[in-house]
Parts: C-alpha cells; sequence; structure tokens
C-alpha cells in the first residue's frame, strides 16, 4: 500500500485522490484538500491569531504559531499553483486576530501571493470575530456556498446544508456532497505492545468530507468512526487511507 | 487528649505565666506534660520552633496557651496602665520595613487599640479542619475570661462572615495558606498584621514537601517582614528529617548574604524541637484470608475480607475503617451496608470530596455516638483531638510507616493504653507490605518529606501576590524571597526570568503590550488591570487540585465535589458511587456536574486519578528484606504465612529474587514482548527507571515501548523482542551518564509534558474561568498539552517547561534516588528468567491498564504496522485506493 508503482518519486510529499461526484479532489498531508479541476486549494479552522487572543487574556502563549501555519500553506500553494484558496469557516481565532499584531504574518503572507483568490465561508467563530479587513482581499460568505455537485459549509451540522428529504419529498435526488470542517477531527490507533498514536485525519462519508484543522495549535476531538466512513490520516508527510478496523 | 493526672514533675517558678493554666487544667481535672509547659515557656521568651507527637496529644494546647498567657499577663499589667495599648499600637515602624511593605493607612486603624487587632494566626492544611480547631482554641479562651474573638477564614466561610472580616479581623483567625495568601492580596495587608505575635502551622508534615508549604513559607517571609519578632510554631507528626523540617517552617536569617548572586547560605531562624509525648506501644494486626485459592494477586477493589471486617466491627463501640482511595471508600461503606442494613444508620461515609455540612455532620456524630462506624479517606487522618475510637482498620497497605502510626494514633488515646491498628490487605503482596510496615516500625524507620525547592510557578504566582498587596520593588523582593528556605538558593536570574514573565510573559513576548500582569512604575512592580487581579484571586486555590467540580442533583442540593479529570471520562447516563449512593451523570455545565439518582445499583465506581499511593522508600527496604526472609523459608508472621502459596508458586514459575540480584522475567503474551523488571524501589524510583531503561534499550534499535509500574518493579512491553541482552552488555544499568540519560528519556516519554498541567494552572497559564462565565471565556482556554507543544516549539527556553522538567526528575522520578538505585543494581548480579506464563509478581503489571510511552521508531513505521494488524484483524483486507497523483 506504501509503494504502489505508479507513485513519482520526485514528490516529497505523498498525495492522496478521490473521485467524489465526477470531481477529482485531492487530500493534501498539509491538511488541506485540492479541486484540481478548478485549481482551488481548500482549508478549513485556520484560527488565525489564537496565540494574541490568549495572551490578551493573560495567558502567556509565545507567537510563532501563526507563522509556522503560513509557512505550511505557502509551500502547498507553491506546489498545488492554486489559483483559490477556500476557507471552510473559523478564520479568525477571534477578533484580536484582527488587529495589527496578530495581522502583520498574515499581511506579509498575503501580499506574496497578490494574485489569489481567497474566499472565507463563515463559521463560527468568524461570527464573533467579524470579517477580515478589506485590505486582505478576502470575500466572505455565509454558508452554504454551491459550486456544481459541491457544497461548502463550516459546520458539517449546518441546518442549511443537512438535506431534509421529508420536506422535499426528494429523497430519489442525491443529496448534494458537503466539504466542511469544524470538529478538527483526528482519529486514534492502537496496536501490538500498547502503542498508540493519534493522527489529525480527513473523514469521507457517503455524502460530506470533514477536513483536519488547519492551525496546528488546536484542539481536537477524537473521531468515531461510523461503519460507512472512510478515514485518511495525516502520517507526517503522508496521507493514508486507514483500514477498516 | 491530656488527660493524665500525674502531677507536674517540676514546679513552675512564681513569674511564670503558665501558673492560669495550670489553673485551667486543674479546673478540667487535667495536669500540663512537661513538654506542653516547655513550649509555653520557649513561647513566653520569644522562640519559636516545631513541635513533634502523635495526633491527638496535646500539641494544640501547647501551641496555643503560649499566646493566650502572654495575653493574660498583659491584661493584668495592663488594667493598671490602660492608656499604654495606644502608645505601643505601631509595634513596627513604618521606616523600617522594606519600601513594599509600607502599610497603607487606613482611617480606623488610629480609632482601634492594638490589644483587639489579629495576633494569631492558625494555619490549617485542611480547611474541614478548621472548624474543630476554632472550637477548640475557643475553649480556654472563654474559660478564662480573655475578651478574644475566635473565628476561621477558609474557602468554606460564609459570605457574611468574611464581608464582616473584611472590615474587622479577630483577635485570633485560623484559616489555610490559600486564604493566607489571599489576604496578603489586600493593598492594607502590612496594617492587618500589624499586631501579630505567633503562627501555628499545624500539621506540618502535611504542608511541608508540597508547593503549598513553599506558598506558607512565602506567607511567612512576608509576616516576619512585617513583624520581625513574630514568633512561629510547628505542629508535626514525626518524621525522619525533623530538623528539616524546622529550619523550613522558621526561614533563614535576613543578611546581607543573602543579597549576593548566586547567594551564600543564610543561617537558618534558631528554634527548639520540642518532642511530644513519647509514642505509646502500637499493635498492628491483620485480618488474612483462610485460603489464598480465590484470593486476588492484584487490585484494591475487592471486599473478599468483607465477612471478618463485620465481624470485628460487630464488637467495637466506634471504629474508623481507613481507606486509601476514594473509591475504596465508597465501595466498602456500599458493602458494609448492603451486607448489613441494620448498620445503616450508624454508619457513615468521609471523604475530602463531600460537602463540608456532611462532613462536619459525620465528625460531629462521630464524636456524639450518633455514628459508631465512619468509613474514610485520608480526611480524618488529620485533626484536633478527635476522641478516640475503639477499632482503627486499615484498608489495603498502608504504604508507609508514619501513615499506619498515624492511623493506628487514632484508637486508645489515653495514655498508657495501647493503640491497635486492624489492616486488612485487597491483593495478595499487601500481606507482604503489611508485614513489612511492622517490622519498619518497629525498627523505627519513619520517612523523612522533604521540601520543595524553588518552584518558578508559585514564584510567579506570588511576585503577582506581592503587587497587588500594594507592590515590591525588585531588590525587596529577593531578599524577602531568599529567607525562604524554598528560595534561598534563588538566582538573580531566575527571579529576573520570573519578573519577566510576569510583566511580558518572557523573552518571546517582548512585542506584546496587550500581555501585562505586572506593571512597573518608579522601581514599584503593582497591578493596574482589574481582570489580572481577579483573575490572579481566582487562581491561587488552585495548587490543590485542577478544576473542582460541583456535585448537584438535578431536583436541586449539593452532594460534594470531584476533579474536572473524573468528570471528563464520563459520559452521560454512566452511573457512579458517590457519598455512598449511586449516581447517574446527566450532564456537566459551567463547573457543576448535574446527576440524579440511578435506578439500578451499577457496578461503576469511581477511578479517581492519581489514586495511587506510592510505597515509601523505607517500607520498600523492609519488603525486600521481607521477601528474603520468604526466600530462606521463614514464614514468621501471620500475613507471610498467608501469603506462602503464592510466594512458593512464585517461586516455582521464577525466583524469588535475593537482595543482591535484580530479576527480570521474559514472557509474551497476546499482547507484545514483556520484560518484567523488579528493582523493589517504591513506584515513584519505578517510573523513571522504566523510562531510563526503555530509553536505553530503544538506543539500540528503534523500537517503540510502553510501560506500567508498581511498588515492586514494572514491565516494558514492545510489539518486537526487545534486544535485551545486548542492552545489558553496553552498560543498561550503568550510573554512568544518568542526568543525560534520564533528561532525554523523560522527554521522549512525555513525563514532563503531563508534569507541566499542573505548573501552567499554577503559575497562571491555564485558567478556569470565573464563576458562572464559563462560556464566554471558552475561546481563551488551552489545554496544558498544547501549551507545552506550543512553548517548546516557539520558547524553548521557557524556564517554566525547564521546572516541569526539573520536577519530574526530582520529585516524580527522585533522580537522586534512581542514581543510588542503579549504584545499589549496577553490583547485582542481573538475572534473566524466561517465563511461560506471567508469575504472582508480573501479573498486577500485566493487568495494569495506565501505561506510558517510548518510542524511537519513525511514526510512519509505527503506523504501518498498527494499520497492518488491523487488516489482519478484520480478515480480509479492503481493498486501499491509493492513488498517486500528476
Amino acid at each position: 500500500m506504501n509503494n504502489s508503482p505508479t507513485a513519482s518519486p520526485a514528490r516529497a510529499h505523498s498525495d492522496l485522490s478521490l473521485t467524489i461526484r465526477d470531481e477529482q479532489i485531492i487530500l493534501h498531508a498539509e491538511r488541506a484538500a485540492e479541486l484540481p479541476s478548478t485549481r482551488t486549494v481548500i482549508i478549513a479552522d485556520v484560527h488565525w491569531g489564537k496565540a494574541t487572543a490568549l495572551r490578551a487574556h493573560g495567558v502567556p502563549v509565545p507567537a510563532g504559531g501563526t507563522t509556522s501555519d503560513l509557512l505550511r500553506l505557502d509551500a502547498l500553494l507553491h506546489r498545488t499553483r492554486a489559483h483559490h484558496l477556500l476557507v471552510l469557516g473559523d478564520l479568525a481565532h477571534s477578533r484580536h486576530g484582527w488587529e495589527d499584531r496578530a495581522l502583520q504574518p498574515v499581511q506579509a503572507w498575503r501580499s506574496r501571493w497578490p494574485d489569489l483568490q481567497v474566499t472565507l465561508v463563515r463559521g463560527n467563530h468568524d461570527a464573533h470575530a467579524g470579517d477580515p479587513p478589506a485590505s486582505l482581499r478576502i470575500s466572505a460568505v455565509d454558508a452554504p456556498l454551491t459550486v456544481g455537485a459541491l457544497t461548502f459549509a463550516h459546520d458539517p451540522l449546518c441546518v442549511k446544508v443537512v438535506p431534509d428529504t421529508e420536506c422535499t419529498g426528494r429523497d430519489d435526488a442525491p443529496a448534494p456532497f458537503r466539504l466542511c470542517g469544524h470538529v478538527h477531527p483526528t482519529i486514534k490507533l492502537s496496536g501490538r505492545g500498547g502503542d498508540r498514536v493519534r493522527l489529525p485525519c480527513f473523514v469521507v462519508g457517503p455524502d460530506c468530507l470533514i477536513l483536519p484543522a488547519f492551525s496546528a495549535f488546536t484542539g481536537s476531538g477524537a473521531w468515531t468512526r461510523q461503519e460507512e466512513e472512510r478515514v485518511f490520516a495525516i502520517v507526517d508527510d503522508r496521507v493514508i487511507e486507514l483500514p477498516l478496523p | 487528649m491530656t488527660t493524665v493526672r500525674r502531677s507536674a514533675r517540676r514546679r513552675a517558678p512564681k513569674s511564670e505565666p503558665a501558673d492560669p493554666l495550670a489553673a485551667w487544667f486543674a479546673s478540667r481535672g487535667w495536669t500540663p506534660f512537661a513538654f506542653q509547659r516547655e513550649v509555653w515557656e520557649a513561647y513566653a521568651r520569644g522562640e519559636s520552633g516545631l513541635i513533634h507527637a502523635a495526633t491527638g496529644t496535646g500539641k494544640t494546647y501547647a501551641a496555643w496557651l503560649g499566646p493566650v498567657a502572654e495575653a493574660l499577663q498583659e491584661a493584668a499589667t495592663h488594667t493598671a496602665t490602660a492608656v499604654r495599648t495606644t502608645i505601643r499600637s505601631k509595634p513596627v515602624n513604618g521606616a523600617e520595613l522594606p519600601a513594599n511593605t509600607r502599610p497603607a493607612r487606613s482611617p480606623r486603624a488610629s480609632v482601634r487599640s492594638a490589644a483587639d487587632k489579629l495576633r494569631v494566626l492558625w494555619i490549617t492544611p485542611l480547611r474541614a479542619l478548621a472548624a474543630d480547631t476554632e472550637r477548640a482554641l475557643l475553649e480556654p479562651v472563654q474559660a478564662l475570661g480573655l475578651p478574644w474573638t475566635v473565628e476561621s477564614r477558609t474557602g468554606d466561610t460564609k459570605a457574611s462572615l468574611r464581608q464582616k472580616q473584611r472590615d474587622r479581623l479577630p483577635t485570633a483567625l485560623v484559616t489555610t495558606p490559600e486564604s493566607l495568601t489571599l489576604m496578603l492580596c489586600r493593598q492594607d495587608h502590612a496594617e492587618l498584621f500589624s499586631n501579630l505575635r505567633c503562627v501555628v502551622v499545624d500539621e506540618w508534615h502535611e504542608l511541608l514537601s508540597t508547593k503549598r508549604g513553599a506558598q506558607t513559607e512565602l506567607a511567612l517571609a512576608r509576616l516576619r517582614a512585617i513583624v520581625p519578632t513574630l514568633r512561629t510554631w510547628g505542629l508535626s507528626a514525626t518524621l525522619g528529617n525533623l530538623e528539616v523540617a524546622r529550619d523550613t517552617l522558621l526561614g533563614l536569617r535576613a543578611s546581607s548574604r543573602n543579597a549576593a548572586d548566586p547567594p551564600a547560605p543564610a543561617l537558618p531562624n534558631s528554634g527548639r524541637l520540642v518532642r511530644g509525648l513519647v509514642p505509646k506501644e502500637i499493635i498492628v494486626e491483620s485480618l488474612v484470608p483462610e485460603t489464598m485459592d480465590r484470593f486476588p494477586w492484584s487490585g484494591h477493589l475487592n471486599v473478599k475480607l468483607l465477612p471478618q471486617v463485620l465481624e470485628r466491627l460487630e464488637r467495637a463501640q466506634s471504629a474508623i475503617v481507613f481507606t486509601n482511595t476514594r473509591s475504596q471508600c465508597e465501595l466498602w461503606f456500599q458493602s458494609i451496608c448492603t451486607a448489613r442494613p441494620d448498620w445503616f444508620e450508624f454508619t457513615a461515609i468521609h471523604h475530602g470530596s463531600l460537602d463540608f455540612a456532611q462532613r462536619r455532620s459525620v465528625e460531629d456524630g462521630l464524636r456524639s455516638g450518633r455514628f459508631r462506624i465512619v468509613v474514610s479517606t485520608s480526611s480524618l487522618d488529620l485533626g484536633v483531638d478527635f476522641s478516640p475510637v475503639d477499632v482503627v482498620m486499615q484498608i489495603g497497605s498502608p504504604k508507609g510507616v508514619a501513615r499506619l502510626l498515624q492511623r493506628a494514633g487514632r484508637s486508645g488515646h489515653s495514655p498508657g493504653r495501647v493503640s491497635r491498628i486492624v489492616c486488612v490487605p485487597t491483593n495478595a503482596l499487601e500481606l507482604v507490605e503489611v508485614s513489612a510496615a511492622r517490622d519498619a516500625m518497629r525498627a523505627n524507620a519513619i520517612e523523612s518529606r522533604d521540601p520543595v525547592d524553588r518552584p518558578l510557578d508559585l514564584l510567579v504566582q506570588h511576585l503577582v501576590t506581592l503587587a497587588l498587596g500594594g507592590g515590591f520593588t525588585a531588590a525587596g523582593a529577593l531578599a524577602e524571597l531568599r529567607t525562604t528556605r524554598a528560595y534561598a538558593a534563588l538566582t538573580r536570574e531566575e527571579f529576573d526570568w520570573a519578573i519577566d514573565f510576569a510583566t511580558r510573559g518572557g523573552d518571546t513576548l517582548q512585542a506584546y503590550p496587550e500581555y501585562a500582569r505586572l506593571v512597573l512604575q518608579d522601581d514599584r512592580y503593582t497591578v493596574r488591570d482589574a481582570q489580572v487581579a481577579r483573575r490572579h484571586v481566582l487562581n491561587i486555590g488552585t495548587i490543590v487540585s485542577d478544576a473542582a467540580i460541583a456535585v448537584r442533583f438535578l431536583t436541586g442540593g449539593r452532594i460534594g465535589t470531584v476533579e474536572e479529570s473524573f468528570i471528563a471520562r464520563l459520559t452521560p447516563g454512566d452511573v457512579f458511587l458517590f457519598s455512598g449512593r449511586a449516581l447517574e451523570f446527566v450532564r456537566v455545565r459551567d463547573l457543576v456536574a448535574w446527576v440524579r439518582k440511578a435506578k439500578s445499583m451499577a457496578h461503576a465506581i469511581p477511578r479517581w486519578a492519581g489514586a495511587r499511593m506510592p510505597l515509601s522508600t523505607e517500607l520498600a527496604a523492609a519488603v525486600r528484606d521481607t521477601l528474603e526472609s520468604a526466600r530462606l523459608g521463614v514464614y514468621n508472621t501471620p500475613e507471610l504465612e498467608s501469603v506462602r502459596p503464592l510466594l512458593e508458586l512464585q517461586a516455582e514459575r521464577s525466583v524469588i529474587p535475593r537482595p543482591d540480584e535484580l530479576l527480570i522475567e521474559r514472557c509474551e503474551t497476546r499482547d507484545g514482548f514483556h520484560l518484567f523488571i523488579y528493582p523493589f524501589e517504591g513506584r515513584l524510583v519505578h517510573e523513571g527507571l522504566a523510562a531510563l531503561f526503555a530509553y536505553r534499550i530503544a538506543q539500540l534499535a528503534p523500537i517503540t515501548f510502553t510501560f506500567a509500574c508498581n511498588d515492586y518493579g514494572f514491565d516494558l512491553m514492545s510489539p518486537e523482542l526487545a534486544p535485551l541482552e545486548e542492552a545489558i552488555e553496553s552498560g543498561l544499568l550503568a550510573p554512568a551518564h544518568l542526568l543525560h540519560d534520564i533528561t532525554q528519556s523523560l522527554n521522549a516519554a512525555e513525563l514532563a509534558r503531563r508534569q507541566f498541567r499542573e505548573i501552567a494552572r499554577v503559575a497562571g497559564l491555564i485558567f478556569s474561568g470565573f464563576p458562572g462565565q464559563q462560556k464566554s471565556m471558552k475561546q481563551v482556554q488551552a489545554s496544558s498539552g498544547l501549551l507545552f507543544d506550543v512553548l517548546t516549539r516557539f520558547d524553548p527556553d521557557n524556564l517554566l517547561l525547564h521546572q516541569a522538567q526539573r520536577e519530574v526528575l526530582e520529585r516524580q522520578l527522585e533522580a537522586s534516588r534512581i542514581g543510588r538505585v542503579l549504584t545499589r543494581l549496577s553490583a547485582s548480579a542481573v538475572r534473566v528468567i524466561d517465563v511461560e506464563r506471567p508469575t504472582p509478581l508480573a501479573f498486577p503489571l500485566l493487568v495494569d491498564r495506565t501505561r506510558e510511552k517510548l518510542s524511537t521508531e519513525k511514526l510512519a513505521d509505527r503506523v504501518r504496522r498498527m494499520t497492518a494488524q488491523m487488516e489482519k484483524r478484520t480478515g480480509a483486507s479492503r481493498e486501499v485506493v491509493l492513488r498517486p497523483v500528476r
């Protein structure tokens, strides 16, 4: 499984491609997904300025988290040559994320990617933090955002995107496929010798893909896997699909 | 209590202040003990000291009546010249004090006379003890006609009384270290304490080796700076290192020596060590199982010996059944009441998580005879002279000689009578421990408790306290800190770092003005932000434990509190035993766990974190001796005789190791390959050794270990066979490079990350929120684990990280002891035995579910192995889609 004959040896990162509703979706170890057909990179739960928010409340957290997250994003944007960046909610952790100090590394990052189109689908944190300042040139929209066969939202359980077949009476029509964030999924593995690890992961259900949190400075809930779900874990610089438990 | 009728050996001189006391004693039919007189006389001469004796032998009045006698004498003098009190109202002149202690003058202060201001502070480690203490102190005061007020101020004190105390403190105040620290946060604290004569620290042995002990030291240093003539008396159980205990309590002399950098060792304040009553005879008995066949090899939650326990209790007029953990306590209470429903009305449960009112009613009931049987944890270990009981039982091993003595002392209080404790083992190996404990007790091998060494998290907290309490200068604060033993060796560098951390959050945060707890203005550090002050005040109590969650019925009614970590493991619908009732967990909201009565009595038992007490060094050594006697075929106590079949099975499947050899048992089970290693040094040392051995073996080849430890040894488990022989060849047991290897190993095993939880809380990095405001604070909470990771990555020089490491090294793992153990082990013969089945010694380790981890393998390799196993388990491997793209 790890040495597929067609693997391109030149790539440092091992990405993983899925076809969902005739759309190719690539899962990246940088905690991001990509839609190659529209050259779009998708991330969720970015939480810019979380450290600043904590400091403002007297919790002495060092800076550096946001910058390091942005460097990871740079690497991915280079590699994929993306035209669009779509953020599935929680771009800023709180309103402190838009204060000058927290904004500096973000502004620098934006100036490195002047032609990149950035869209934010608002999440629960964004509701408190407010929209990004105009200088960042990020367009913010409310969930859900539908493009073709795919729907984008922050919360996978957001009422507006969960299909209500009883009301529409159209249970024959396929539910739209959702790409979401919000839950920061991680998966626990265990094995012989009592070994255990916990890995950030992508969860793919019949009509929903949940992305891992992009920010490394976030807590996470262990995902309880359902029968029909596929789980793709991030192991250092690789994405691997986990066998059924 | 002090009920001896023996007459005093020597006549007191006429001027001796103790005379009215003797009269009061006589009125009660008592005669003061020689040690009580010794303390009163020393107090009258202005001396300080430490009194050590078993609980309930009159230590309380030894310490308390000195200040009482002094007041009586003053009153006699002052009635003649009543005017003098106002002249003497300022015993310390503001100019003599360090700048930071200058009292803020309250307009009322000049009106009130010094005589009725706070004179005596009584510090008790448990707020549950405050009410009893208050009552005991009040008795002679009233009898002797002193116009004193005695009150307590703790977390349990009613808001109305606290409000009253805000304006006016009583003459004597019973309080806890936390509440005292809170008082030091008041701007006018120097004025509050200006007439203080004496501080008594009760149960000092309980505080000594904890951060709360260091917190007490800091508070005492503050008080001594305000009142240089302050007398300090400590009350302690007998310890192996009483001089250290005394010197730590009394602090160091303020001198130019401790202004140097690094500070020169300063002399301790002089004080006396007073020995209380000579311990009476103590008899340690055990209930032994009739047959070993069904008696469990491990665990501590069995009630096999219940019938024998009931038989003993049947005959008792009053009994305390001590347990080691709250889960044990709940279980035994439940079992006794189920077996004997007719006993229910006079049987009670007592532990630290229960609601204050309930604990009080149990204590009162025990005294009045309403309750005949009380099942308790160490919450009844301490306490002012409880009425003695007929029968004291100890469920499980006492784990230490001092604890055995303390608990035994609850029975047969009257001098000359024998104290008796009945031990009830809960697993086979505890029989060995009880037998060993009796030997150690006879050999007088009582444990020492070492004071803590400059905890920087507490220092950061204390600096904020000083800043709130009127502010401080760097030089003044450093000099004062260095008069405590805990911070005597504090370097200027560490001190500056702590100041920096409290003002800016450390070097990495210099560019962030929004983060600031302390503000520097004209050489003085103060707090300006009201929110910082509120947060700090709420954080002070957090040294003791993690956030306490109140347990309440949905229908109303508070039952007690439990740790957040316990509630976190429950899911709604879970049933747990608490306060002798089966409760169904409904939900947790705003620091309240809502419960309802469970419909069925489930077997769920709370599994409290950190509930296991480690074996003390002294007892561990005694266990080695006891096993050696068994190896030689000498089964000379009832306990050893009872556990004989098991030890013989051990010898049959493997061996009972000699004292000069290290036994390693190797075996494979379904879970993996095990190395069971038995140094018999107590769990704390084993945790360090396990990490060290795992690290050293894993240097030879990439491997992943998980390990479990108990008091006898540890189990290193790995998915593949570990290269043990090769590791022994290359110095597995060598004391060389110990510090390096152990530092590496504890990082690899993430032990420091775990320790960081407490440090982060004390230093104010984690904040559990304002009462009733949790939801809005959620966005500014971060877990300590996450903080540890962020600090490690972006601020690796943060001294709190270093402290986490040091604490694990020195306190958790007892690094120096590990060094001694390695020296012993490296001189021992290593005996590796391949066993087919786990032995009696291995079994408890095998079933232990709490394991640490250390790995030198690549994450990808570990994940590959785990996924391969998952596929093997599910049989046919599912087709894996892994298509490289582009």
